[in-house]
């Protein structure tokens, strides 16, 4: 990649339907080999020396594909690149060999204080510049193009200039990179927002789409925390449809990453991911928004 | 970038501390709204720590109770905002912490047995290493027993407690009782990850301990049976010595048997 220059978008080839691979499956998965077209990893909870995690890591990639998945790059934050956890990352991912590496549009820590959060930043021309150099860094150093997801978000800055889908576009633009839409945190910010969640989609080039997060989420008084801890919900359902309609095939995986059920539980819901994508995609009148039988339930406005 | 790193500042201030008035402009109808959107980012800071410290350090919950407990979850999250990349390491100063300060550090078994937990995750997610077993040891031509010097695994600590605290978090661990906080005995504890990938924990006494010690330090066989010198006579010191050697082979705490170069000749006669 040539700083500076933008190149056409290629997304990587696509891994199909996936969930994310976490602790307590490990031994199921070993056992039974489930179909599962792939597995997302957290890239954290392998990097360290060995044990458990890592042992299972091991043993499970050489049954399936796996994309590598972060939370503690901190693209957004002031702060220098960490460059130590960059190391790891890339030691892992050598020996992970994964389809790709994601992280989130985000910052988590600032001033050396990590908030082990996902926290939103300001959609302005300041952010953007700040983003694309770094990713293109990142990319730089990790020799691959990275996945940058939408978070949710609860609050909107008084600094922002520009959308949130607006900002993430261009995102991915300036800094050549490919983008990860969690469907359920794009519903979550809708409902907390007071947009369409339709919009958000429809502005998106699909060139530069390479995965889809589906997840659940929770209630809290006026508000949708996006806490991936629950079923996919049917409005997040309709909004992967209207997803799939738009970008096609792309790859897709639940991503539950807390009150994690059964195995055969998260499998039926995969199953769900499919059927669904594939009625879709079988339908030959193109559909639009309104036309759409399951149009996603308006979020509930909160202005 | 400055207008940036000042809204990220704030940000991070609030979260750790600070009042809403700190925090950076959003848009909001009212005081009210605006509190309510920035609390969510807030109670999820001290929620996710929280449930680090439950997580990590379950039987020093049972151990302080509810009301202590949240006494020190409050006073650490406060005192200790998260400078790691992974939460794995978020409680590593706990131990320092309970040892250091009120109430907490008038009950030094508290500190312990906090210590005791941050080492068992230890255990967990060191280094992995192949282990060495019996038959190698066998093989080992006589002539190079004298040299032999042992490598461990790298999750391998030895563990020094000054209170009956490893059988307070035991008696817990089994829902029992733990006993009465005392400190007769200084004791001695081994810890490491075993074959089946379980951390592991057992009692030294004092011989073991002293030869254990000198062997993770690279000293050979010879230097090792003279140690035991310290408690058993003459014809049985290399025995013991064997005997401790092969535990420690079945137990899986050894990767490697070096033979000797240094000097073939026994040292004990």
């Amino acid at each position: 990649m040539v700083p500076g220059v933008i190149l056409p978008a290629m997304t990587y080839p696509p891994l199909g339907f996936g969930l994310g691979l976490r602790v307590p499956h490990f031994e199921h998965v070993l056992q039974h080999k489930p179909p599962v077209d792939w597995f997302e990893v957290l890239s954290e909870n392998y990097m360290v020396a060995g044990g458990k995690p890592r042992y299972y890591l091991q043993q499970i990639r050489e049954h399936y594909p796996m994309a590598m998945h972060g939370v503690s790059l901190s693209i957004g934050s002031t702060d220098p690149l960490d460059m130590d956890y960059l190391k790891k990352l890339k030691t892992l991912a050598n020996e992970v060999q994964p389809a790709w590496i994601s992280d989130h549009l985000c910052f988590t820590r600032c001033g050396n204080v990590n908030s082990h959060d996902l926290l939103p930043l300001p959609y302005n021309e300041e952010t953007l510049r700040h983003l694309a150099g770094r990713i293109r860094q990142v990319q730089e150093f990790l020799g691959r193009q990275i996945l940058m997801e939408n978070v949710s978000s609860y609050l909107t800055y008084s600094a922002s200039e520009m959308t949130e889908w607006e900002f993430l576009a261009a995102v991915a633009e300036r800094a050549d990179c490919l983008i990860l839409l969690d469907v359920n945190n794009i519903y979550v910010s809708a409902c907390n927002h007071g947009f369409q969640p339709e919009t958000y989609l429809e502005y998106m080039d699909a060139d530069r789409i390479q995965q889809f997060h589906l997840a659940g989420h929770t209630r809290q008084g006026e508000f949708l925390i996006d806490t991936h801890d629950q079923p996919v919900p049917d409005p997040v359902w309709d909004l992967y449809a209207r997803a799939v309609e738009l970008f096609g095939p792309v790859t897709t995986m639940i991503e539950r990453d807390d009150n994690i059920p059964a195995f055969d539980e998260l499998l039926d819901e995969l199953g769900q991911a499919r059927t669904l994508a594939n009625s879709t995609l079988g339908k030959t009148e193109p559909v639009t928004g309104e036309q759409h039988a399951g149009t996603p339930r308006t979020a509930d406005p909160v202005y | 970038m400055q207008a940036l790193r000042e809204l990220q500042t704030r940000f991070i201030d609030y979260l750790t501390g600070e009042s809403a008035d700190g925090a950076p402009s959003i848009h909001a109808d009212d005081a009210h709204e605006r509190a309510l959107r920035l609390d969510i980012y807030k109670n999820a800071y001290h929620i996710r720590l929280r449930e680090v410290i439950e997580t990590d350090h379950d039987m020093l919950w049972s151990y302080l109770g509810d009301e202590l407990f949240e006494q020190m979850v409050n006073g650490y999250i406060a005192s200790h905002p998260s400078h790691c990349t992974s939460l794995r390491y978020f409680c590593n100063q706990l131990p320092d912490y309970l040892a250091t300060t009120g109430p907490f550090d008038q009950h030094p078994i508290i500190a312990e047995i906090a210590t005791f937990e941050r080492l068992l995750m230890d255990a967990f997610d060191a280094a992995g290493a192949d282990r060495a077993d019996l038959p190698e040891l066998r093989a080992l031509s006589p002539d190079d027993w004298p040299g032999m010097q042992l490598r461990f695994h790298p999750s391998v600590q030895l563990l020094k407690m000054h209170w009956n605290s490893v059988e307070s978090w035991k008696a817990l661990k089994d829902d029992d009782e733990p006993p009465a906080a005392n400190d007769a005995a200084v004791q001695h504890w081994l810890l490491w990850r075993d074959d089946e990938r379980l951390s592991q924990y057992r009692p030294l006494d004092e011989d073991e301990q002293a030869v254990l010690l000198q062997a993770i330090a690279g000293d050979d066989f010879a230097t090792l049976c003279e140690a035991l010198l310290n408690w058993y006579p003459v014809e049985q010191a290399s025995v013991a010595g064997l005997q401790y050697i092969t535990a420690w082979l079945e137990q899986g705490l050894i990767t490697a048997i070096e033979a000797g170069s240094k000097d073939s000749t026994p040292r004990l006669a």
